[in-house]
């Protein structure tokens, strides 16, 4: 029984890069030989189908799509990638302190290394209740797990909240 | 410019027309690379318009529309920039390029998951032999169907070997497997477009 080319190296002969023994082989063996054809026909077929190029003005304005998506990934998001998660655990924590129970004794003041909210007296506390100016306070005021409620904030909420914190926080210097 | 080949940067026998740079390319690309590395984002420009034709084109082989070609050559140069920091020049920028633009591609298919419907489709109705039958426009809209429901790495072989005209050499390095995969890739794709188009015996598609 004849050894029949491999699928590689019939290919070689296709691209005249097989060996003079398998160039032979190829020549004789009518199987190989068949098989030869036929990747040919194949190879011919696929070569034939045309691909029309756009229009010549597209490349221009492909260009310009490159260059914006790069200019687009490039920009900073605001509350968003890395720094979203965080922002959102600090909100949580902020208004968990800002939703406690007032009735408790007066705050003691804090050594002036710590930050300024944690030495808020209790009238400032009360001025974060609700949070003036945001409907969100309102929302949250009825809540009873404020961290779960704070958790369970859409994106736009979320976002909504962020701001009012920054805001308030902002009065008092501390960002 | 000078037709002057390039040695090769994976050690390739020789390079094929599609990759083939002259010095001039190849001075051009080095300094938009390494201008690009230095923070330059001007400089990828030059890098889009010398390369936007064959990504787009092998885009759209893949996927054989031009709005998801486009789509698609646009993200393949987004990565190339996000990742061009990390390019040491191991291959030709051309390569490395391609690379990008074939994953970008097959996560594509891959998301659609598309690919492996379609062949079952067209195992289940094979047809009678319908190229005879049509215009050469239509044959060729056929054949590039076909091509396009190729098994994944059939697919990207074939594309990249006749249509980018790339060696096997390159074709392997681009895909991350051997020479011998790369024919015995290509052999099953034509074997396959043929039993797809109709114009061999119908039988089973051959991964």
């Amino acid at each position: 029984m004849r050894n029949h080319l491999e699928d590689d190296v019939l290919l070689d002969v296709i691209e005249g890069a097989a060996s003079v023994e398998a160039t032979r082989h190829a020549g004789e063996c009518a199987s190989c030989a068949g098989r030869m054809a036929d990747a040919r026909a194949g190879l011919s077929l696929a070569a034939g189908a045309e691909a029309q190029d756009p229009s010549p003005l597209f490349w221009d304005a492909f260009r310009r799509r490159v260059a914006s998506a790069i200019e687009a990934e490039a920009r900073p998001r605001r509350f968003g990638g890395f720094f979203a998660p965080a922002l959102l655990a600090t909100a949580a924590i902020v208004a968990v302190i800002a939703f406690l129970p007032n009735d408790g004794p007066a705050p003691v003041a804090a050594p002036a290394s710590l930050p300024v909210w944690s030495s808020l007296p209790a009238a400032d506390d009360a001025a974060l209740d609700g949070f003036p100016g945001s409907a969100l306070g309102d929302d949250l005021a009825g809540c009873e797990d404020v961290a779960a409620c704070v958790a369970d904030l859409s994106d736009e909420e979320s976002r909504a909240f962020a701001e009012a914190l920054r805001a308030e926080l902002g009065k008092s210097g501390d960002l | 410019m000078s037709a002057q080949i390039l040695a090769a940067p994976m050690g390739f026998a020789g390079l094929h027309e599609a990759v083939r740079v002259t010095n001039s390319d190849h001075e051009g690309d080095r300094e938009a690379i390494l201008a690009c590395q230095r923070g330059d984002r001007s400089a990828f420009d030059t890098l889009v318009e010398r390369h936007q034709r064959e990504i787009y084109r092998l885009c759209f082989r893949y996927v054989n529309n031009h709005e998801d070609a486009s789509d698609l050559a646009q993200e393949s140069f987004v990565k190339a920039y996000k990742a061009i920091g990390r390019f040491r020049g191991d291959s030709a920028f051309s390569t490395w390029l391609y690379r990008i633009a074939v994953n970008t591609c097959l996560n594509f298919r891959s998301a659609r998951r598309i690919a492996a419907e379609e062949l079952s489709e067209t195992l289940a109705d094979p047809g009678a032999p319908v190229v005879q039958r049509m215009q050469e426009r239509e044959r060729s809209e056929q054949v590039r169907e076909a091509v396009a429901r190729l098994p994944e790495k059939q697919r990207a072989t074939l594309i990249l070997k006749v249509y980018h005209d790339l060696t096997h050499e390159e074709v392997a390095g681009i895909l991350g497997s051997s020479v011998g995969t790369v024919k015995a890739n290509l052999f099953h794709a034509v074997g396959n477009l043929r039993k797809m188009l109709g114009t061999a015996d119908t039988g089973q598609i051959e991964e």
